[in-house]
């Protein structure tokens, strides 16, 4: 590679020199003579040593102009050059399974020891890339590197600790390509974890290594390891004041545990808890013990250990939001997941309707069906549009609009707002509604009412509000309207026309539902349908977050802050260090959390918690079956052969960071000049002799 | 237009050096003898032209007595001798005389020892001819005393210029139609040709009593070639070229050279002739006094 590969042309001037020596070589000095009487044709030593002084001269003369002329091209040196010179070069990279069942008893040390053995077994052509793998990342900690440079991998290899995040081998090997880095040599990738079932993608095929990759499994686990961990506490279903704790396990012997839940960092109560060895649980009256659930080969998300729960009954909290820390007593070889941390908001949720016409047949529709809500339980307040402006809404759980056509401009942002920072609203277009969207339906095209029948034609029954949607389709709609949607919004209920009837919307952290016609008799007979009052409970549950009453989320994971540009506010780590920087106050509108612990949240529009626990699918340490590791291997090695038939692809280092040979060819191209002036100054000297 | 080539041909100095001179034929030739020649056959004239002191093995018969009476001291009596011995002067005009190192050229150093050989000839009032020739004769003279026919001979000699190549051996066998009586002949070339067919050739010369001189003329240059790197060396007569070594020129070329010297020599003895090599960075005074007393010591 070359800076300026036009000025090779000048490689051109090399014949100059060529020119001038066969001149001089085939033009000798030539006298008069009286008489070749006595003269016969001879070469002698001398010239021959002339000779070949001309050669080295002329030779220096060539190599001068050849450094010169490379000087100013600007020679780049690149790892495809210097890899490319030894053609058996591999790149070496080692992947180190960092995620949280690493730290299970002495599988990061035996990990380290495989690492080092990688190392020591490195050939002097070879190269050698280290990295971690855990969460949705794959971190290179120490790119390409010559094996000669092995010691310095070694140093950060003991730098390195386990982390507590999840890993998943598919995404690993699936962006294999990026973080190998390209254009690179053949590789061989060893991947130094303790290949646990629950780190299998979703797709098989999400594991193949990339092109010209050989695929290196270095098991560091053990198939006898024993963990106990909570898996959830959450509220039941039944009774909101009860506090359900799953705990599971693997071990071969029954265990017993202590389940300690403490409440706002105070100790509230503590249960035992038997877990059998891959049996039947003995327990407490309050422990429900559940049979070992048959995994499925690739199911990476089920749980195959047995599993007990414990019941806290008879919460006595006060109104407003709890933090429940759960603990096992005494903690195992993998401490990390012996905690359970949820966030409990004792308190009945509140929704709001607005109105502009309080006394009008829809707003005693959904009056009447949020009315008969059990869970969740709303309290329902009604207000008219211009209350909303000076009022605070974050008490809200949810807010019902009739009528959006019924909200000023000044009233839509301040609910625009409100669904930023979390807020959901569940909306209809009345007969209020202009084709102006207004800020809270920005981008929409609204066309006017269409005096026409309509049904229903496709429905989203995957969404949680329509997973028993009931007969939509009988529905009948005397009029309707035209509305298109943004690129980001989701039709869950569409026309048979195509036209959408109930679109959810996604703003900042909260969500909209909007249904595109008014609960009227004139548009429909939705109000009077069966399915309406369950429509309206299912979404006012998926909409105040019915089922995340002991919310929480685990470390890794997106979770959206609420902060906005507007409004602004501070993250607060589990350890109390502030996460956003000044310049980041403004619009961190996502977390990714990487300590487990309380995340306190503090905006404009108050305080709240964000529970966070390990991945509970990391604390299940079922190795994977042999079958699968064999697939695994069968796959990579069909995949090497697939390399071979093209060998002789270009064989390529990664991190290419071409240096300039520019200097260094200027400095030789300067060495050459002084060696041939000092040589031709000597040689010149009796280079013609002229008879005296 | 005549007094210009004598003058530039014989400056002063050269004309003061030969007037030392006394050239004296060593073999009496037919025809009219006088001053110190020997001969058997005809009388002589001596004019006295100086005094000389007398060393041990001067003939004591020409001790001048007088002399020695007056002065006690012994002096020769020296002669300057009158004789009708014919000169014919043959003038080699190849293209090899033509060959200068850098001085003057064989050519005219030649050009040179004619005209002088001439002028001293004219001075003793011998006839003296001129042969020109190279591959073969290009100019002939026929010897004669007459007055003024030095200044045409010097013309002559003057317009000589090189000619082509050499063929000495056969020139010698035309000369034989050219010398009917007796005399000098002075061969002025730089005798680059076989010492045994040279022999071959002047052996008739010799045989009808011509005393034969060769003047072998050679430039420094070709006796002590100096080149210190490899040349192209070019023939100017054949000019085909051979690329030589400077230590072949500067061993196996001499001894070659010395070797062909030294035969001619030895053929020009067989036949009673006399070779004389004269490098043309010599003096030309010298190089007549030298043969001229080489001459003398014969006699």
């Amino acid at each position: 590679m070359f800076l300026a590969p036009l000025f090779l042309l000048g490689l051109l001037a090399i014949g100059v020199p060529i020119w001038l020596h066969r001149v001089a070589r085939a033009n000798p000095t030539q006298h008069p003579f009286a008489s070749l009487m006595f003269v016969e044709a001879s070469e002698t030593q001398r010239t021959a040593k002339r000779t070949l002084r001309y050669w080295l001269l002329l030779s220096l003369r060539i190599l001068f102009l050849i450094a010169l002329i490379l000087a100013f091209a600007g020679p780049l040196l690149t790892e495809r050059v210097m890899s490319g010179a030894n053609a058996n070069a591999r790149l070496h990279a080692i992947v180190l399974d960092s995620s949280l069942s690493m730290q299970q008893g002495d599988r990061w040390q035996r990990a380290l020891a495989e690492a080092d053995a990688v190392l020591k077994d490195l050939r002097s052509s070879d190269r050698v890339l280290l990295a971690t793998a855990q969460g949705r990342r794959v971190s290179v900690v120490q790119s390409s590197t010559p094996a000669s440079a092995a010691g310095t991998v070694r140093g950060v290899l003991r730098a390195l600790k386990p982390g507590i995040e999840r890993l998943d081998y598919g995404l690993a090997m699936s962006t294999a390509d990026n973080w190998l880095g390209s254009p690179r040599p053949p590789v061989v990738l060893h991947l130094i974890s303790d290949l646990q079932q629950s780190a299998a993608p979703l797709r098989f095929a999400d594991l193949e290594p990339p092109a010209q990759t050989q695929l290196v499994l270095h098991d560091v686990g053990n198939a006898a390891a024993e963990n106990v961990f909570i898996q959830s506490a959450q509220l039941t279903t039944v009774d909101t004041r009860s506090l359900e704790v799953t705990v599971r396990g693997t071990a071969a012997k029954p265990q017993q545990r202590q389940v300690l839940l403490a409440i706002d960092g105070k100790e509230y109560g503590r249960r035992t808890v038997e877990l059998p060895a891959g049996g039947m649980t003995a327990a407490d009256p309050d422990v429900e013990v559940e049979g070992a659930d048959l995994t499925p080969e690739f199911g990476p998300q089920a749980v195959a250990s047995p599993s007990a729960k414990v019941l806290f009954s008879d919460l006595k909290l006060s109104a407003g939001s709890h933090r429940l820390e759960v603990s096992l007593d005494p903690a195992d070889a993998l401490p990390q997941d012996d905690r359970f941390y949820a966030v409990l908001e004792h308190a009945d949720p509140k929704a709001l309707l607005v109105t502009p016409q309080p006394r009008t047949d829809d707003v005693a529709y959904f009056a009447a069906a949020i009315g008969s809500l059990a869970a969740p339980a709303l309290q329902l307040e009604e207000r008219a549009p211009d209350t909303i402006g000076t009022s605070a809404l974050t008490g809200f759980s949810l807010m019902v609009i009739s009528d959006t056509g019924g909200l000023s401009d000044v009233q839509a942002k301040r609910i625009k707002e409100y669904v930023a920072a979390g807020g959901s609203v569940l909306a209809t277009l009345g007969t209020r509604t202009s084709i102006e969207p207004g800020a809270l339906l920005e981008g929409w095209r609204i066309s006017e009412p269409q005096q026409r029948a309509a049904a229903v034609g496709e429905i989203a029954t995957t969404h949680p509000v329509l997973r028993e949607a009931g007969d939509w389709h009988s529905v009948r709609f005397f009029r309707h309207r035209a509305v298109q949607v943004g690129d980001d919004d989701k039709v869950l209920i569409a026309y048979e026309d195509g036209g959408p009837l109930l679109i959810e919307r996604t703003i900042g952290a909260g969500h909209m539902l909007v249904l595109t016609a008014p609960v009227e008799r004139e548009w429909n007979d939705l109000a009077i349908h069966p399915l309406f009052v369950r429509f309206i409970a299912e979404a006012a549950r998926y909409l105040v977050r019915g089922d995340a009453s002991a919310a929480s989320t685990t470390v890794g994971s997106v979770v959206l802050t609420g902060l906005t540009s507007a409004g602004g506010g501070q993250i607060f780590d589990p350890q109390g260090e502030r996460v956003l920087g000044l310049a980041q106050t403004a619009a961190a509108d996502r977390l990714i959390p990487d300590q487990t612990g309380f995340y306190e949240i503090r905006g404009n529009d108050g305080m709240r918690w964000v529970a966070v626990n390990v991945d509970a699918r990391e604390s299940d340490l079922t190795p994977l079956p042999a079958s699968f590791v064999q697939r695994w291997r069968a796959m990579q090695v069909r995949q090497a052969v697939a390399t071979n038939v093209g060998a002789n692809a270009a064989v390529t280092a990664p991190d290419a960071k071409p240096r300039s040979l520019g200097p260094a060819v200027l400095w030789l191209a300067a060495l050459l000049l002084l060696a041939e002036l000092l040589l031709a100054n000597r040689y010149l000297a009796i280079r013609r002799e002229t008879p005296k | 237009m005549s007094a210009t080539p004598v003058n530039r041909l014989l400056p002063p100095t050269t004309l003061a050096g030969l007037a030392n001179l006394e050239l004296v034929a060593r073999l009496a030739v037919e025809g009219f003898l006088t001053g110190l020649h020997r001969s058997p056959h005809y009388g002589f004239s001596q004019e006295f032209k100086e005094y000389r002191a007398y060393v041990e093995g001067d003939d004591p018969r020409f001790v001048d007595w007088n002399v020695y009476a007056r002065t006690e001291r012994t002096y020769i009596r020296r002669y300057e001798g009158e004789t009708n011995t014919r000169l014919m002067i043959l003038l080699d005009a190849s293209a090899s005389m033509d060959y200068s190192s850098g001085g003057v050229s064989k050519l005219q150093y030649g050009k040179f020892l004619a005209a002088a050989l001439a002028y001293l000839a004219a001075r003793q009032h011998d006839p003296v001819g001129l042969i020109v020739f190279d591959e073969q004769i290009r100019q002939y003279r026929p010897a004669t005393s007459r007055a003024g026919s030095l200044q045409s001979m010097i013309h002559t000699i003057d317009a000589v210029t090189a000619g082509r190549g050499t063929n000495l051996e056969e020139c010698f066998r035309s000369f034989g139609e050219h010398l009917k009586r007796r005399g000098l002949v002075a061969v002025i070339s730089d005798l680059y040709c076989d010492p045994a067919k040279l022999s071959k050739a002047v052996q008739p010369l010799a045989y009808h009593g011509h005393d034969i001189m060769l003047f072998q003329l050679l430039d420094p240059h070709e006796l002590q070639p100096d080149w210190r790197e490899s040349v192209l060396l070019e023939d100017v007569e054949t000019h085909k070229t051979l690329n030589v070594a400077p230590e072949y020129l500067a061993g196996e070329y001499r001894e070659k050279l010395e070797a062909h010297i030294a035969s001619l020599r030895k053929a020009a003895a067989d036949v009673g002739a006399h070779q004389l090599l004269i490098p043309t960075d010599e003096p030309l005074d010298r190089a007549l006094r030298r043969y001229l007393l080489f001459r003398e010591g014969r006699s």
